[in-house]
């Protein structure tokens, strides 16, 4: 909304500059986004908030003005003369008006006014409109529109000599009727466009924008001055349906006052016969019953328990007084009758706000109030922060992709199922259509874009994904290319492969204390090499190499990229954070290694059981310290250097050692059938 | 024959020691004279074809020679030292990188988001969250805000769609605020309740430099018997100066919110020209922060609590917008491209 200085001036005294009003304003609550000097004026732009219909008005700009500068409202004589002159103005029989519905339209007035001499604008009215952007157009319509300006209510006039028959209805249009707006658009109308009709046909779109071929101008004579209040929700609806928007439709779909409806009316009108020298022969009302009286009881002692300051009574009565509202005196409180316009002020913690912000935010002091932790919060948070930290150390990068993807990513994916989705139903485009149901397609992109120019990717991502109406958080990890453990050393490098992921899931499963974990072979559409991520007979995430089509797809060349992926929602019931401590070694430990060669086929990790089996309870730890493939390893075997560690309460001897390692070395043989080496 | 000249040889033991200049050429001269065929072992065994007494007023005079030299020699060579840890030497050349290990980076608006919970966090806050989809009561009319009013325009929202949704169920959508995780955990727990909640929200804007579809917020709330406006400052300047430093400036803007009453928009002062008027806070000298107020009646009564039993206050803020402004970002969209140039710099 914008407004100008001395336009504001004409409503209320100001002795200040319209730089310190600008801050004031600001500090009250409307908020003064420009302020601009033009010629010997000043245009102020403001952000009027929804719930304050009544301040797309100067004069409800005034009001403010008036309260925060504790300063006087002059109602200029024009508007007082008009009314007391143009009050009693007889109604005119011959002029029918039809409401169809009180709902849609609780209020309709008509002015009708002959001789008028339509021409182009005064200078001072013209430049007035012209200051806050508001093309001049002639002299009756600038006038409706200056009116709507000052009091906040939108008026139209029509040329009466082009309305058929002397007759307007307000009515739903009906299926198959149009319209062409003065602003030269067609409109094809429907049982949900509220108009006003002539005899014969549509003449305006109710609130919102007038007919074309209605409307005033420089051969008018005689004019059909409508002044009206309308439902503010039909209007909404309008606007939302037709996509039509005007000055007028804003106020009326924030609610103009219908206190305003008749008084506007009577001020245009004079302006008119003022400015255009038409002449007033007739003057039309619907009856509309007032609303009741909207009386709140306030009580002073609210103000210091909601604030946390004291305010004087004397304070806040002129605060009320100054805004306008009528008060009434009780013990300890006040009865305050609200006025029409103020439709924010529905109960008394709104009055509450009105003496805070004109007494002033900034002189409420800054307290510190008591504050009770919760304490039976779930442990996922600090299970997040945890990984995070784990996962950088190990050099990825955290990424946060968009949750909506479009379905397309998911055939990149060669994921063909889509049956269970859950979608946008007003998406802004087909790239945000679904629910992402699993965190892959954001990390092949990110791994897409930044291995063009990165020896290596590491990324993983913690987020939401979706299945049906149910939303998970995963934990998502990418490797490509090479991992570089030193900077600026170019010596140690490895490069990525699916052994560095296993070590990756395994670490961060370790690090939660979980222990029962496995990895069985899957097949999905999206991985060449895959493998479901097991805890406790409990399928928990995928791991694997990602198919090479779907890594063209996303655009990656020519390189392997291994992702896995895990349900935390469900991981989370496994998670074992104690930790116990273990007494450290006070007598040595004996160490010896196994070289050995052993078949593809056989499971190290039952080879690993069955010796720790063995070896119990001098065995303390078995590992595999070394892994190798190739000559002079031969085909269908792996070379493997397996660590011993044994250890008691006591110095072991040589011999006991050395008997039970052999022991392991014949089960091996026997039972494993390995070549020792 | 026993033909050495004793002081001669005190002389020149003074000169050779002088004009060394170099820890090797001092061990030269130590090997000259104390080495396996140096001076010292030269004249001792010369010593045997002496008289026996002549040996030994000779023998100690050597002594005495020897011990001296060796003093010398021990003070010559810290000195030595002590001069090369002054002089410069090439021991190791600063000139090349440092070897560092290789570590990953968080993004950053989880650092803003850790940071901007941490401060809550000290106060006595607990964090908790809230799903992604929520339903419409909770998102807007427990909140309220009416379905069809102005003052649900700025909250556009994507709604879902889903065969599992019939015509009769209640409408989901994308939250489009953190607030809902209000109505939740009102009902959820019993006050006092001291809560911050950061996450995803969602709205329909069409992405560009300063908009997105999706970006994350931090909501706030606190509810008690005596929860005042005055509280609601005290805690945001703390907030206020913990993330933007101790010299900024805060002002409380009267605003509206549906949820709050009354409600406030906080500013600080502009923290790239410290209040004197930028393109960043448009010559304002303030840049807005987030928004607050003290929750609405209709707000308690909507939870089942008793609005005159209980008072709280709720403030809420844009992850991003803080982040863009700490780390002098222009773009939002940097945010979700994730390239590692960026994410590196954080």
């Amino acid at each position: 909304m914008k407004f100008t200085y001395n336009w504001l001036k004409d409503f209320v005294e100001i002795k200040i500059p319209p730089q310190k009003l600008a801050e004031l304003l600001t500090m009250s609550g409307l908020e003064v986004t420009s302020l601009k000097n033009k010629d010997d004026d000043w245009i102020f732009e403001v952000e009027v908030t929804s719930n304050r219909p009544d301040l797309l008005s100067v004069l409800g700009i005034a009001r403010e003005v008036c309260a925060i500068t504790k300063s006087k409202i002059k109602m200029q004589k024009l508007i007082v003369d008009s009314v007391e002159r143009l009050a009693y103005s007889l109604s005119n029989k011959k002029f029918k008006i039809n409401i169809e519905s009180k709902r849609d339209c609780p209020l309709y007035t008509a002015k009708i006014i002959k001789e008028v001499k339509v021409g182009p604008s005064v200078d001072w009215l013209k430049e007035r409109l012209e200051l806050i952007g508001c093309r001049s157009v002639n002299n009756v319509v600038d006038i409706t529109n200056y009116v709507m300006f000052s009091l906040g209510q939108p008026l139209h006039a029509f040329d009466l000599d082009k309305l058929n028959g002397n007759f307007i209805c307000v009515r739903r249009a009906k299926e198959g009727e149009t319209i062409t707006t003065i602003d030269g658009k067609s409109f094809n109308l429907d049982k949900d466009i509220l108009v006003i009709a002539d005899s014969q046909k549509p003449i305006a779109i109710a609130g919102i924008m007038g007919g074309k071929d209605t409307e005033v101008n420089f051969d008018t004579k005689n004019i059909f001055l409508e002044s009206a209040k309308f439902n503010p929700l039909l209007i909404r609806r309008m606007r939302q349906k037709l996509g039509l928007v005007s000055e007028s439709q804003y106020r009326f779909e924030r609610d103009a006052d219908i206190e305003n409806v008749i008084f506007a009316s009577f001020y245009a009108t004079y302006l008119i016969e003022n400015i255009a020298q038409g002449v007033l022969i007739g003057s039309k009302n619907t009856p509309y019953k007032r609303k009741r009286k909207k009386i709140i009881v306030f009580n002073y002692g609210k103000v210091d328990k909601v604030l946390g300051v004291h305010i004087k009574k004397e304070e806040i009565k002129k605060i009320f007084k100054k805004l306008d509202f009528k008060i009434k005196e009780l013990k300890d409180k006040l009865k305050i009758e609200i006025p029409s316009f103020r439709k924010d002020i529905k109960e008394e913690i709104d009055l509450i706000e009105e003496v805070s912000r004109i007494w002033g935010y900034d002189r409420i002091p800054h307290t510190f109030p008591y504050i009770k932790p919760l304490t039976d919060l779930d442990i996922s948070q600090k299970i997040i922060f945890k990984l995070k930290n784990l996962l950088i150390n190990q050099g990825f990068f955290e990424v946060i992709n968009y949750s909506l993807i479009s379905k397309q990513v998911l055939k990149d994916l060669k994921i063909n199922s889509l049956e269970d989705l859950t979608s946008i139903a007003n998406p802004l485009s087909n790239q945000q259509e679904i629910l992402r149901p699993l965190l892959l397609a954001g990390l092949l992109y990110n791994v897409s874009r930044n291995i063009r120019y990165n020896e290596g990717v590491l990324v993983f991502e913690i987020g939401k994904v979706f299945e049906g109406l149910d939303e998970f958080n995963h934990l998502g990890l990418a490797l490509c290319g090479k991992k570089v453990f030193f900077k600026d050393s170019g010596k140690v490098e490895d490069n990525l492969n699916i052994q560095h992921l296993k070590g990756e899931v395994q670490l961060i499963l370790e690090n939660l204390g979980i222990k029962n974990f496995d990895f069985v072979y899957k097949k999905e559409p999206y991985l060449e090499i895959g493998f479901k991520v097991v805890v406790d007979k409990e399928e928990i995430g995928y791991l694997g190499k990602v198919d090479k089509e779907v890594g063209d797809n996303f655009d990656i060349p020519k390189k392997d990229v291994f992702v896995a992926e895990l349900n935390l929602d469900n991981l989370i019931r496994f998670v074992d954070l104690n930790k116990k401590y273990k007494p450290l070694p006070v007598y040595p430990i004996v160490r010896r290694d196994i070289s050995l060669a052993i078949n593809e086929k056989v499971s190290l990790k039952e080879v690993l059981k069955r010796i720790k089996e063995v070896g119990f309870p001098l065995l303390k730890e078995a590992e595999i310290i070394d892994f190798y493939k190739g000559s002079p390893i031969p085909s269908g075997f792996r070379g493997i250097t397996l660590s011993c560690l044994y250890y008691a309460q006591r110095t072991l001897t040589e011999e006991e050692v050395d008997s039970l390692h052999s022991k392991i070395r014949d089960i091996l043989k026997n039972e494993f059938s390995v070549q020792l080496r | 024959m026993f033909n050495f000249n004793l002081d001669e040889i005190e002389q020149k033991i003074e000169k050779d020691i002088a004009v060394v200049n170099s820890l090797e050429e001092l061990t030269k001269v130590r090997l000259n004279y104390l080495g396996r065929k140096g001076l010292f072992l030269q004249m001792t065994s010369a010593l045997k074809e002496l008289s026996l007494e002549e040996r030994r007023n000779i023998g100690m005079r050597i002594n005495s020679l020897k011990q001296k030299l060796e003093e010398a020699l021990k003070e010559k060579e810290e000195k030595l030292r002590q001069s090369l840890k002054t002089t410069f030497e090439p021991i190791f050349d600063m000139d090349l990188p440092g070897i560092i290990q290789v570590v990953g980076h968080l993004h950053p608006i989880t650092q803003i988001i850790e940071e901007i919970c941490g401060v809550f966090i000290r106060m006595g806050f607990s964090v908790i969250e809230g799903p992604e989809i929520e339903t419409e009561y909770n998102n807007f009319t427990g909140l309220n805000i009416a379905l069809e009013h102005p003052s649900r325009d700025v909250f556009d929202t994507f709604y879902i769609k889903s065969p599992l949704l019939n015509s009769k169920s209640e409408k989901l959508l994308l939250r489009s605020h953190t607030s809902p995780v209000q109505i939740r955990a009102m009902k959820k727990y019993k006050p006092p309740l001291a809560v911050v909640v950061p996450g995803k929200v969602y709205r329909p804007d069409a992405v560009d430099a300063s908009h997105s579809f999706m970006f994350h917020q931090i909501e706030g709330f606190l509810v008690d018997k005596e929860v005042k406006f005055s509280d609601l400052k005290g805690v945001l300047y703390h907030f206020a100066k913990s993330i933007f430093g101790k010299d900024i400036k805060m002002r409380f803007r009267p605003h509206y919110f549906p949820f709050t009453e009354p409600s406030a928009e906080v500013d600080i002062s502009c923290i790239i020209c410290e209040g004197k008027g930028c393109s960043v806070c448009s010559k304002k000298g303030w840049l807005e922060i987030l928004g607050c107020g003290m929750i609405h009646p209709q707000v308690l009564r909507n939870v089942g609590y008793n609005p005159k039993e209980l008072q709280g206050f709720a403030f809420g803020m844009g992850v991003e917008r803080i982040a863009m402004l700490k780390f002098g970002i222009d773009d939002i969209r940097l945010f979700f491209e994730n390239d590692l140039r960026f994410l590196k710099q954080f």
